[in-house]
């Protein structure tokens, strides 16, 4: 079976591993339909989650993956951490490390955390978003969830719409949409896509949003981040929600059906509408549910690294 | 490696170990048939077919499935494998479970397989039926209720069942340690 120690970047991962994590999952998916929902697999080891940033999906979906695996789970957050008394990452991971700890999961607002942690730790680390840089465990699950909507992601016209500039889970799922043969097309105002990005991913750029919904197949709509935001560039939500808002007024007038991504959280009548979010076309609720098997997944095969 | 079995003793085998089955087990309505990965699984189709074809029709409702104990072995802390596909679509409260599986060795693997079945329920019966019995290298206390053949073999000896879709291809093969060294 393929190995791989750490999942810090999509970048780093061959097609073979992305099919092992997908039929890992696929796997896991099942145990959580019976009736006991969970698996002695990983009773042996300990996981501690460190989240130096909010969240609410990402941090309950690696919990629970976790129990499900039967792992002693460790959760810590920076609020009443040392981390205000200036504790640096590193002391504070050598310091929990020294408590023998198996596997970190790690979200941090810094761009690189999780691989500076790499260098200096030997167990398994999983990036649970790292700053505006990469969220590999949204981007697998958004494109697991595409496959088993549509059953193939090769030659699949995706569409990321909105904030590019600041979406760790866009960047992601460039990679990985790319590098499994899907088509994507970048679309929202020029201010939130980075300049050039065309140069460095094979993505196509479209600032209409009518045109970008009649090409694709699947639209993945990201959240506007406004907290990351440094300067504005936006006039306003309201003219955000005017100029690139999936409406249901923009949904009706597609003559084909398209599949509607989004990570969460949701800013309901900013970059999608509540009828859209809770209509037929979405399927935001099966990638939360196909959230925790992609992560028990994750941490089964790493659990093997150490 | 010697040929033990050919496809038409095996599959010999499994029409007596069937109409044993069906012979030893009244209330079939409360049965339900569950292979283990990745070999049981042929096994179990192949036995249930049989009683299938066996019992009055309007027949009492047989049920079938397949399970895997990957993730309940008790050596997962020294080498992981991927899991394989289980799919077990009743309550396994209260019923009979017959568990197929193509060699009973060390015993570990039932261990495994019975303590995933709980998780599908409370079954108020559960038997085994193997093909092989290796009685000599049991490490648990487990015995099955039905078995093709048993085998007298020692520990480092290999028994190799080639068992797939395809019932005319099955074979079983031995390699007694003392022949092929080195091959454990």
């Amino acid at each position: 079976m393929e190995t791989f120690k750490h999942l810090i970047s999509i970048q780093s991962l061959s097609n073979e591993t992305i099919d092992l994590i997908f039929k890992t999952a696929k796997e896991f998916k099942e145990i959580l339909q019976r009736p006991v929902k969970k698996v002695p697999s990983l009773h042996h080891k300990t996981v501690v989650n460190l989240f130096y940033e909010n969240s609410t999906r990402t941090r309950l979906s690696f919990e629970l993956a976790e129990k499900r695996l039967s792992a002693d789970v460790l959760n810590f957050t920076v609020s009443g951490s040392s981390v205000a008394k200036g504790e640096t990452l590193l002391d504070t991971v050598k310091n929990i490390l020294s408590m023998k700890v198996d596997m970190v999961v790690i979200r941090h607002h810094h761009s690189g955390a999780p691989y500076f942690l790499s260098q200096h730790i030997s167990i398994p680390i999983i990036n649970a978003g790292d700053g505006i840089n990469e969220h590999p465990t949204q981007a697998l699950l958004d494109v697991f969830s595409i496959i088993e909507k549509t059953g193939s992601i090769q030659g699949k016209k995706v569409a990321i719409i909105g904030d590019i500039m600041h979406s760790r889970v866009g960047r992601s799922n460039i990679m990985l949409l790319t590098k499994l043969g899907a088509e994507v097309m970048i679309c929202g105002p020029g201010s939130l896509i980075p300049i050039g990005i065309e140069k460095i991913y094979p993505v196509r750029i479209e600032y209409d949003i009518t045109k970008a919904l009649q090409w694709c197949d699947v639209a993945n709509v990201l959240r506007i981040q406004l907290e990351r935001q440094q300067q504005p560039l936006l006039s306003s939500l309201r003219e955000y929600n005017l100029q690139y808002g999936i409406t249901q007024k923009r949904m009706h007038a597609l003559n084909k059906p398209i599949l509607i991504l989004h990570p969460g959280p949701i800013n309901r009548g900013v970059e999608i509408d509540s009828n859209v979010v809770d209509g037929a076309s979405s399927i935001v609720l099966e990638q939360v549910e196909n959230g925790v098997a992609i992560r028990m997944a994750l941490l089964y095969l790493l659990s093997q690294n150490h | 490696m010697k040929t033990l079995l050919t496809a038409q003793e095996i599959n010999d085998m499994i029409s007596t170990l069937a109409a044993q089955i069906v012979a030893s087990i009244k209330d079939l309505d409360e049965v339900a048939l569950i292979g283990i990965q990745p070999r049981g699984i042929y096994f179990a189709k192949q036995i249930f077919d049989i009683v299938q074809q066996t019992i009055s029709t309007p027949g009492p409702l047989l049920r079938y499935g397949n399970i895997d104990i990957t993730l309940y072995r008790d050596d997962l802390y020294q080498h992981i494998t991927v899991p394989k596909n289980t799919d077990i679509h009743f309550d396994l409260h209260q019923k009979k479970i017959i568990l197929f599986d193509d060699v009973l060795f060390t015993g570990r693997t039932i261990r495994a397989a019975l303590e995933a079945l709980n998780d599908f329920g409370r079954p108020s019966q559960v038997w085994l039926c193997v093909l092989i019995d290796r009685s000599a290298s049991r490490q648990l206390p487990i015995q099955a209720n039905f078995v093709g053949k048993t085998l007298n073999m020692s520990f480092e000896d290999k028994v190799i069942v080639h068992m797939l879709n395809n019932p005319d291809a099955y074979y079983v093969e031995v390699t007694e340690n003392k022949q092929e060294h080195g091959n454990i």
